[in-house]
């Protein structure tokens, strides 16, 4: 079973190590669904499997 | 009253009722025709901060003092015959992320290290800020932005509230907020934004006057606080295309301090102005103007704005502009990304002395995973390339800077802005995108018009907005409220 928004929400911000108060936490879990369905939106556009990312390493400074 | 009036003008001469040029144009002729100097210029427009800034909230600090000093040298270089073009002893301000050795930068944040553009030896500028006192420029202060150039106005923390002077109860727009309001208002005749999402544009619309951001990569940035690295830009904000073409003239240009920096020869914008169109072809995006969400008068002042273009010899084409969306998305969530590596460990120890706005949108990026953020990354190839071929076949791609004017200060509200301003696609490909004025809406309130061109042209983009305000005179509309606090 999925992770709820609130699930996720809770263990990111615990990852990132931000501790938010509870009505704050409230407004993240509740953008959550929209916000996460606009990221995977990102992997339907069509392109080449191996499509390289526009920043590109360089080793010099 | 929707404004659509298309009045044949000319910017050279252009002054407000009491005598103040609007533009650095008007004040550069005066300068050199001995009308005027850049003393009284300077006392002049002191004189209206004094009057006006305690309602607009334009400034973070003033440098009176340092601003007559470097504006009598002007006047006494421009008497020996030492001209450094049209910017010498212009006032200017700077938006408070960018150094200036004149005072403290805030970011208009209690979290920002006061060591910031403190060195050994004192404060030091930022290159560009170095680049337009070498062209002359005077620099009359630190003007107001939304916190670390994100967030919205946040009276809690103690910086001043930028006001709108089209009307004082709406928002200028942000991020660059305090150079929107203080180049509408007449408190300096230039000043630098910057733009990670739409910050010079969108206070650029919403205050009625032009605002460039240039391809990413134009000015070096070394010396001022970062939020989106790859998305940041910083930029001119004027009265007239003109204008922001004299000012791109002297901030672009490589310099090896700013990573992204790009060597490419910077051609002279000024000359390039030819006043017409003619030969231009000019892709026209009118998608947004049918969302239930488009002010009416806006929708009827683009395709005015549409019919000047044509006026002005430009070939016409309406087009789609393709991953809209998608491109929204890298951007305004993929800067936040950016934005958090250099915030999270300030959100660890300082929550709540970030603005509820500000550390919002900050922490939001908590949520994207690294495979999002690449994914982003390509996302933005993909749309560059698409942006790539369509400039193929057009000179210019033209849409609204938004589809709403300045919404009331009292009731901003960050998602319900989502898909109103069309500023950020241009912030994921990296082309230039300016906002010039197309007139009011039926509140009174400025909207704009959004030309993009191809990466390093500039010139062609400055071109078609300098014609259009040959042929139009909103760019050049005074306040109705800034001239009541006048009188």
């Amino acid at each position: 079973m999925s992770p709820t928004a609130e699930e996720t929400v809770t263990v990111m911000l615990a990852a990132a190590g931000i501790t938010v108060p509870d009505d704050e936490k409230a407004e993240f879990v509740a953008a959550y669904p929209a916000f996460r369905a606009s990221l995977d939106a990102l992997y339907a556009v069509p392109m080449s499997h191996e499509e390289e990312p526009q920043l590109i390493f360089s080793p010099f400074v | 009253m929707t404004t659509t009036a298309t009045t044949p003008t000319t910017a050279d001469t252009s002054a407000a009722p009491d005598g103040l040029p609007l533009t650095i144009s008007a004040a550069a002729a005066a300068l050199r025709d001995g009308s005027l100097t850049s003393v009284a210029l300077t006392q002049a427009v002191q004189a209206r901060a004094d009057k006006l800034d305690s309602a607009l909230g334009t400034f973070i600090g003033r440098y009176n003092e340092t601003a007559l000093a470097a504006a009598a040298k002007a006047d006494e270089e421009l008497a020996a015959g030492v001209d450094k073009g049209l910017l010498h002893g212009i006032p200017l301000g700077i938006k408070d992320i960018i150094a200036t050795s004149d005072g403290p930068s805030t970011a208009q944040s209690l979290v920002l290290r006061p060591e910031f553009g403190q060195f050994e030896d004192g404060r030091h500028d930022a290159l560009v800020v170095s680049r337009l006192r070498a062209a002359g420029g005077i620099i009359t202060g630190k003007v107001t932005t939304s916190e670390y150039a994100c967030g919205m106005p946040d009276e809690s923390k103690g910086f001043p509230t930028p006001h709108n002077p089209f009307g004082l109860d709406y928002w200028t727009g942000g991020s660059s907020a305090g150079t929107g309001s203080g180049v509408a208002a007449g408190l300096f005749l230039g000043g630098l934004g910057t733009d990670t999402g739409g910050s010079i544009r969108i206070p650029a619309s919403w205050c009625g006057i032009s605002g460039m951001m240039q391809t990413f990569g134009r000015v070096p940035k070394s010396g001022c606080v970062p939020l989106g690295f790859s998305y940041d830009h910083i930029g001119p904000m004027t009265r007239s295309a003109r204008d922001a073409a004299a000012m791109l003239a002297v901030l672009a240009g490589h310099d090896e301090s700013d990573a992204t920096s790009v060597d490419v020869p910077v051609p002279d914008y000024v000359a390039a102005l030819t006043g017409t169109m003619e030969g231009l072809k000019v892709a026209v995006d009118l998608t947004s103007l049918s969302s239930p969400k488009c002010d009416p008068a806006i929708a009827e002042l683009t395709l005015a704005a549409i019919e000047v273009f044509k006026q002005a010899g430009a070939e016409v084409t309406e087009i789609t502009l393709p991953f809209f969306a998608e491109l929204d998305t890298t951007a305004m969530t993929g800067l936040f990304a950016e934005a958090l590596a250099y915030h999270q460990t300030d959100l660890q120890k300082r929550f709540l002395d970030y603005g509820r706005n500000t550390r919002k949108m900050l922490t939001s990026a908590a949520m994207i995973t690294a495979a999002d953020y690449v994914q982003m990354q390509r996302v933005r190839r993909v749309g560059v390339k698409a942006v790539t071929e369509l400039f193929g076949q057009y000179d210019l791609i033209v849409n609204p800077t938004g589809i709403i004017a300045a919404p009331p200060n009292g009731a901003l509200d960050y998602e319900g802005l989502a898909g109103t301003i069309l500023t950020s696609y241009w912030n994921a490909t990296g082309n230039p995108a300016m906002s010039i004025p197309m007139g009011q809406n039926a509140l009174g309130l400025p909207a704009g018009l959004q030309i993009a061109g191809k990466p390093f042209d500039e010139a062609t983009v400055f071109q078609a907005a300098d014609a259009f305000q040959l042929l139009t005179d909103h760019h050049l509309a005074e306040a109705p409220t800034v001239l009541e606090m006048l009188a």
